[in-house]
């Protein structure tokens, strides 16, 4: 109806009613389609940029939750989805290079992909980061046997071994047997089986509240051990990473603090608590200038005022007295 | 065009209209309201509507003096409270919504069941909690007679107030004045004066919010200290940041940049030496601005979360969302 009124109209001598058809109908299809490619890019991605002039380079880094990513990473692990785990954990690492829980899970996400080889790196940064977790020395073990690295995987055994030693009946006896079983398995080339046990959020987040209280108490070395707790179901997150530098810069680990404030603020630059924190810390330290700046960029994240600006103006003004 | 070209053509549009569909609707992103903090997450859908958009009818003596104006500002902000309590936005209407009792509070660790609290815990308190969980039902402080305090007037009261604000919730001790407006606007608070002990609601409504702003404001003209100048100023930030929340879900970049405007220049009242007479003319100039604001703000209230309909919505879509992520 519409196509026969404008032939009519204005384009008969122009158009016929076939082409204008056709013409309307590939017009429409590609609109439609631009339109709705142009819309899903700009809700799935921050990033505008790419030369043609469409935004500034600080529009166009592609920002993503560390956080997310990490739960996403968990779900794949759990769902066997192991390249998709990979991809995930390797996402999150970019931001936090750090995470001891990371690196340990894209070591298991490798490992149970068959791939001993691209295991080795994560295992080792996850004992590295993190010297408690025995279970990665295990890992680390059966993944030097599988290469064929025996003196390496001796090297882990020994360790375990020296642990088990001084642990009678200890917390970590049952990880520490665990571990040993996994080297033995890959010794005799059994299937290693995968010692996957992921905390919920909920587990977390009473970890987390109950790294709070202890904090409110000054028991930091609880704190500590909550806040790890937590760590293993979020991951990266910020809130935990300031409470880690807190709890650090409350026993005197003054190096140790300011690395977990940095790692909060890699992750979220805008985190009030870490912002606030890293200013008591330069307090602390005598670097009122650096802690002054701190409590000029709360002041700019702020746009309500916060306790955490306040705090910090009066950490400050104690300081200057 | 005929209905085979549809059928045949579009279906690759449809599609791709899907995916933008169902990655626009992000309701767990748009439901910004601080009050959700201390909602139980098994609270029904119901339960949450009424928590988040009613409050309780406020049992105030209509001959009450002056400074319970101050009183209730104080009372209704995170400002007053200190430590955990400020830094998540508590404040002691959070509990004590019109200074009656909120029967869906809810916190872990602080609750054993919704509209319970326990005060004394370590959460809130870096000099005076303890390990236990020892919740109670929150009181409704409009009914006196059950309290055990029951002379609000009386230094026993006063010396209950600084230590629930400075050792329970790790806050700074406020200004004696300011104390005293807390004291006398809970001290004309009674069920008495609300003709019935049962607690009534009402809804959560932009225009209270902006008269207690404006309140807040004006009450800097009356009270020139410092100290209670600060303490009024963030005050008054506090609410226009619970304002801006209940906005949020709109992304109006207008509404958005006009509240953080105003809340900028209150921090420049707060930071710069001026005199009375600057300060009046500075005083001036913010309800100006906050005047053509409101009514910007009026206009779009329809869709903003002070609309039942709006927060209904949001919560139907949130819970659609969480059964969407928990299938994946």
């Amino acid at each position: 109806m519409i196509v026969k009124l404008v032939c009519n109209y204005n384009f008969k001598s122009l158009f016929t009613e076939r082409t204008l058809m056709k013409f309307i109908r590939n017009t429409f299809t590609y609109i439609t389609i631009s339109f709705s490619l142009l819309l899903i890019m700009g809700q799935n991605s921050y990033a505008d940029g790419g030369g043609s002039g469409g935004g500034i380079p600080s529009n166009s880094i592609e920002r993503f939750d560390p956080v997310e990513k990490y739960q996403e990473g968990l779900t794949h692990l759990k769902s066997e989805n192991y390249k998709k785990a990979q991809k995930a954990f390797k996402k999150v690492l970019t931001v936090s290079s750090k995470d001891a829980n990371t690196h340990y899970y894209l070591g298991i996400a490798y490992f149970a992909d068959n791939n001993p080889k691209k295991a080795k790196k994560p295992f080792l940064k996850a004992t590295k980061y993190d010297k408690d977790n025995i279970l990665a020395i295990g890992y680390l073990g059966a993944v030097y046997t599988q290469l064929g690295k025996q003196e390496e995987a001796l090297e882990q055994k020994n360790k375990l071994e020296n642990l088990k030693a001084s642990c009678e009946a200890c917390a970590q006896l049952n990880d520490i047997n665990k571990s040993l079983e996994l080297i033995q398995n890959a010794e005799e080339n059994q299937q290693v089986s995968l010692l996957i046990n992921i905390k919920t959020l909920e587990v977390g987040d009473s970890a987390y509240l109950s790294a709070v209280e202890s904090i409110n108490k000054k028991d930091y070395q609880a704190a500590l051990k909550s806040l790890k707790k937590s760590a293993h179901s979020f991951g990266p997150h910020p809130d935990i990473l300031t409470y880690q530098g807190f709890a650090n810069r409350k026993l005197g680990n003054y190096d140790l603090a300011f690395n977990y404030y940095q790692q909060a603020l890699t992750v979220d630059n805008q985190h009030r608590g870490a912002n606030e924190y890293l200013g008591e810390y330069f307090v602390e330290i005598g670097d009122l200038v650096s802690a002054n700046k701190q409590l000029s960029r709360l002041e700019q994240i702020c746009d309500f005022g916060c306790e955490e600006a306040e705090e910090l103006r009066r950490w400050i003004a104690s300081a200057n007295q | 065009m005929s209905m085979r070209y549809f059928a045949s053509h579009n279906m690759l549009c449809c599609f791709l209209a899907l995916l933008v569909v169902s990655d626009i609707t992000k309701a767990n992103d748009l439901l910004q309201i601080k009050e959700q903090v201390w909602l139980s997450p098994n609270i029904t859908a119901s339960d949450r509507l009424l928590a988040l958009t009613q409050k309780p009818i406020e049992c105030l003596n209509p001959d009450a003096p002056a400074n319970v104006t101050i009183g209730r500002l104080a009372f209704e902000s995170p400002a007053l409270l200190g430590g955990q309590a400020a830094r998540i936005g508590l404040s002691c209407a959070s509990c004590h919504p019109s200074s009656r009792t909120n029967p869906h509070f809810f916190l872990e660790n602080i609750s054993n069941a919704p509209g319970t609290a326990d005060v004394t815990h370590s959460f809130f308190s870096s000099t005076g909690g303890n390990d236990t969980l020892t919740a109670v039902a929150i009181p409704d402080l409009a009914k006196l007679n059950e309290m055990r305090i029951k002379d609000r007037e009386s230094s026993d009261f006063r010396n209950k107030l600084h230590e629930l604000i400075e050792v329970e919730f790790d806050g700074q001790t406020a200004p004696p004045l300011v104390i005293d407006a807390l004291q006398s606007y809970l001290a004309n608070i009674n069920t008495q004066y609300c003709q019935t002990t049962t607690q009534k609601l009402q809804p959560i409504h932009l225009n209270d919010d902006w008269e207690r702003l404006n309140e807040n404001v004006n009450a800097l003209t009356n009270y020139p200290d410092k100290e209670i100048n600060q303490l009024l100023i963030r005050m008054a930030r506090k609410r226009l940041e619970k304002i801006y929340l209940r906005y949020s879900n709109i992304k109006n970049q207008e509404i958005n940049s006009t509240l953080i405007t105003l809340s900028r220049q209150l921090e420049k009242l707060s930071l710069t030496n001026v005199s009375h007479k600057e300060q009046m003319t500075l005083i001036e100039n913010w309800h100006k601005k906050a005047n053509t604001s409101f009514v910007r703000l009026h206009q779009a209230k329809a869709m903003s979360m002070y609309e039942p309909g709006i927060v209904s919505k949001l919560i139907t879509l949130e819970q659609d969302n969480n059964k969407k992520l928990s299938h994946k």
